[in-house]
């Protein structure tokens, strides 16, 4: 194995590590990588993170599969930037075939049903507290509020698609340009 | 049939949700309980818990569990690559145009303009989950008081899941 294949290799089990490791959503995947790969590894600079974070942050899908896409690309080009995104993704794939496998089976238990039920009680909580925390660092003045505001009423009473609403509030920001 | 309607509505959440995985959720929903009715709102709901039992991105979680309930492992290999996709070809895109991408004003005005949506997205979600998450009060206690105990820090979020479900056990369970 020449150097430059196993570095990628080591790089790819540091992604996979990275993705196995990381519950409660991709933002929790970010100091990870910036450990391991600025930190320890130095395979990369400090500035070149940052952009590729907020790259990261501005395009859409998931942040975690776009970071480890950036920084691939960045490092060794399109083919370490599919090993990077695979190996982000790889772990929560096959967590969760397992777990369907079983829950597709068993959900309909009672015992099941009154452990979802208790845990569902929870997620709320959690999925509160993370909107409440996005949601302070997304809106910056009234004109965010306001405009925030219009699209969620647009949203529960008109039922339009929600990719509308992403398109609205991205061209209504192409009108203002501040 | 069914593997190009799992291909082409995971492509599409995987082109439109901006702002990370959270924000996903309406349009997650959208295609897999609306418009293709893949999965029941209870199941939904339950896949959330789930997802956050499960290491790696929320909307990952969902295309993967969506895809293996409707088409097995290819379904799950199909539903996920097609959220990775599009990710695939924006980063090169960016890459590769990155200077010019930068400084449009016109870009820049489009990326300002989707926090706004982002928190409309997010607002939703939170409506969405606070009124089919909580059946009585007993889970409404239960919400309150891990909501408080997470946002003092108290306590993490996978042994916090894992409480809940236990005293969800013991509570629902013997009736």
């Amino acid at each position: 194995m020449s150097e430059r294949h196993r570095r990628t290799f080591l790089l790819f089990l540091t992604f996979l590590k990275i993705g196995a490791f990381t519950w409660g959503g991709g933002y929790a995947m970010i100091p990870l990588i910036w450990r391991e790969l600025v930190e320890k590894q130095k395979v990369l600079s400090e500035d070149a993170f940052l952009e590729a974070l907020s790259i990261a942050q501005s395009l859409p899908g998931a942040v975690a599969v776009n970071t480890a896409s950036l920084v691939g690309l960045m490092i060794g080009g399109v083919t370490m930037q599919l090993l990077f995104i695979l190996a982000t993704a790889l772990p929560s794939f096959f967590s969760i075939v397992v777990l369907a496998f079983f829950f597709l089976r068993f959900r309909e238990l009672p015992l099941i049903q009154a452990f979802f039920r208790g845990a569902l009680a929870v997620v709320v909580s959690l999925i509160v507290l993370a909107v409440w925390q996005i949601g302070k660092k997304a809106t910056e003045d009234w004109i965010d509020l306001a405009v925030a505001f219009a699209l969620l009423v647009l949203l529960l009473r008109t039922g339009i698609h929600p990719l509308y609403v992403v398109l609205l509030g991205g061209g209504f920001g192409v009108l203002l340009r501040r | 049939m069914t593997y190009l309607s799992l291909f082409l509505a995971f492509l599409r959440v995987g082109f439109f949700s901006f702002g990370g995985g959270l924000a996903a959720l309406p349009l997650i929903e959208r295609e897999i309980v609306n418009t293709y009715r893949w999965l029941s709102k209870p199941e939904f709901l339950e896949l959330l818990a789930l997802s956050q039992l499960t290491p790696g991105p929320i909307a990952i979680n969902a295309a993967t569990f969506t895809g293996f309930k409707v088409g097995g492992m290819l379904g799950a290999f199909v539903a996920t690559g097609a959220f990775c996709l599009p990710s695939v070809l924006l980063t090169i895109l960016v890459v590769t145009f990155l200077s010019r991408f930068r400084e449009n004003p016109y870009v820049a005005g489009f990326l300002r303009g989707l926090r706004p949506a982002l928190l409309a997205l997010l607002l939703r979600v939170a409506l969405s989950v606070i009124q089919d998450g909580i059946y009585d009060w007993f889970g409404l206690l239960l919400s309150i008081t891990g909501g408080a105990l997470l946002f003092f820090g108290k306590i993490e979020e996978i042994p916090l899941l894992l409480l809940g479900g236990a005293l969800g056990l013991l509570w629902y369970g013997w009736r």
